[in-house]
């Protein structure tokens, strides 16, 4: 769920796409930095972005009856690291706005700031932690996934909670809304990819060696 | 999802300049982001949907209905939720036994505002959506001069996109010939198999398509058959006339307090 066009008063949209902007900065300075190291990545980069585009078309099964779809941006950090997230977010969210005209331009920078870089940021941070910590893989992907999904939509609910209304109150309002269809997409995106690197594990180890370096304990 | 691409190229708007289009929309979504009264965001909304009108010749496709549909739901539930947060005077309550829902006069006021403004914000985007393809889009961010390899990773994503969502297609359909989605852990399983096979899938085409475009000695940079319009002196002056005669229209409905948000 993204934060729709003329949601956000324009002084807070400015000051989300100010606060995003660095991000993205950064972001596309690596991708520069990875195209020129390497061009043949291009295609590679490419196809991920599409690879994450089309995953979030997928509708899946929600406890509320509804149907949502998972945003990715927990497996593109596992992968490719909160900058290469930070770029390819802002370039699904533009084909969502020009395709599905979901999200807008004026709040582009809130959503980008929400989905692309908060998200990512911490979701980055724990996956790091538990790394370091020896954590299982299936125990890794589904938090990390999980916590992706979730500071997102955190990050959104404040988002709208300073824009309107005392802050408190507003909060807790937008969490309760969002509470009801997020809590079990964010488990549900995190089966979802604990058993999706599993199966790629298992089929290509070479692409998931660098994220998810194998361990003795692991493979026994 | 590819429905709206398909109408922008069909579209009657579709030589019209992108980054013309894109600065009109822009001050059109900003002007009524601006207004604190409910008479702009309305006129915006009739702007936004007689040039969607146009762009699709007048014949609302069934997409259009279901993306108005789907984004006035997430709408009515935000603006519910801002109706309700919002502090002031009392001056309708709801009670749900477990809960009251108190609607104050600041509440409903902001919330018709915000509601009136997402509305005329989805006339505007549907507008600009369904009258430029991505590429066109891409042309416009070289125009402005964004760094070329953003435009031209837009550009892959795209056209990469039709592809993975062509084996997805296929992949699905072949997975639900054998019952794949039958329950949700089924359904789970399934779909986890297909991201799998599609990622794949994907790098595979990735290495391929990088030999290819090598062979054709490729340079990088947004290549297009028909090199859309660049922007003209006509469409900044449009937008900034727009502009300010819609906060002049503001500035009039305030100072005379007629519909105000």
């Amino acid at each position: 769920m993204h934060v729709m066009e003329g949601f956000l008063p324009w002084e807070w949209a400015l000051f989300w796409t100010l606060a995003a902007a660095p991000f993205v900065a950064y972001g596309f300075l690596i991708i520069r930095r990875i195209l020129r190291e390497d061009p043949n990545q291009r295609t590679m980069l490419a196809l991920s972005g599409a690879f994450i585009f089309v995953m979030s078309s997928f509708k899946l099964p929600s406890v509320t009856g509804s149907s949502s779809h998972p945003t990715g941006t927990g497996f593109s950090t596992m992968f490719f690291g909160v900058g290469v997230t930070s770029v390819m977010s802002l370039i699904v969210l533009i084909f969502q706005a020009l395709l599905l005209a979901h999200g807008g331009f004026t709040t582009m920078g809130a959503n980008v700031f929400s989905m692309g870089v908060a998200g990512p940021f911490v979701a980055y941070l724990a996956f790091k932690t538990m790394t370091k910590a020896g954590v299982r893989t299936p125990i890794k992907v589904f938090i990390t996934v999980f916590l992706a999904g979730m500071v997102t939509y955190i990050t959104t609910a404040v988002q709208l909670a300073l824009a309107y209304g005392p802050f408190a109150d507003s909060l807790l309002s937008f969490l309760a809304v969002f509470a009801v269809t997020q809590i079990p997409l964010g488990i549900v995106e995190g089966i979802l990819f604990t058993i999706f690197v599993d199966y790629l594990e298992r089929a290509r180890p070479d692409l998931t060696e660098k994220a998810f370096p194998r361990r003795v304990k692991d493979e026994a | 999802m590819f429905e709206v691409d398909e109408l922008a190229y069909r579209s009657a708007a579709l030589r019209w300049s992108p980054a013309g289009k894109f600065l009109f929309a822009l001050s059109l979504l900003v002007a009524s982001l601006m207004a604190t009264t409910l008479l702009v965001p309305l006129v915006v909304l009739i702007i936004g949907v007689a040039l969607l009108g146009y762009s699709v010749r007048f014949r609302f496709p069934k997409v259009i209905g279901l993306l108005v549909l789907e984004g006035v739901g997430i709408i009515i539930l935000g603006g519910l939720v801002i109706a309700i947060v919002t502090p002031g005077e009392a001056v309708w309550s709801l009670d749900l036994g477990l809960f009251k829902l108190i609607f104050s006069d600041t509440g409903l006021a902001t919330a018709s505002l915000v509601t009136l403004r997402a509305l005329a914000g989805i006339g505007i985007m549907l507008f600009f959506a369904t009258s430029t393809p991505i590429p066109h889009f891409a042309d416009m961010l070289v125009r402005l001069k964004v760094p070329k390899e953003f435009a031209e990773m837009m550009v892959m994503v795209y056209r990469y996109s039709f592809m993975l969502l062509d084996e997805a297609g296929r992949m699905h359909l072949a997975a639900q010939c054998r019952l794949g989605f039958r329950g949700r852990m089924n359904t789970m399983r399934t779909y986890a198999k297909m991201m799998v096979g599609m990622f794949i899938r994907s790098m595979e085409t990735a290495e391929r398509s990088n030999v290819g475009m090598q062979c054709r000695n490729y340079q990088s940079g947004v290549a297009m058959l028909r090199q859309p319009k660049g922007i003209t002196y006509a469409w900044a002056g449009l937008s900034v006339l727009s502009f300010l005669l819609l906060y002049q229209l503001n500035e009039l409905c305030v100072s005379s307090g007629i519909l105000l948000g």
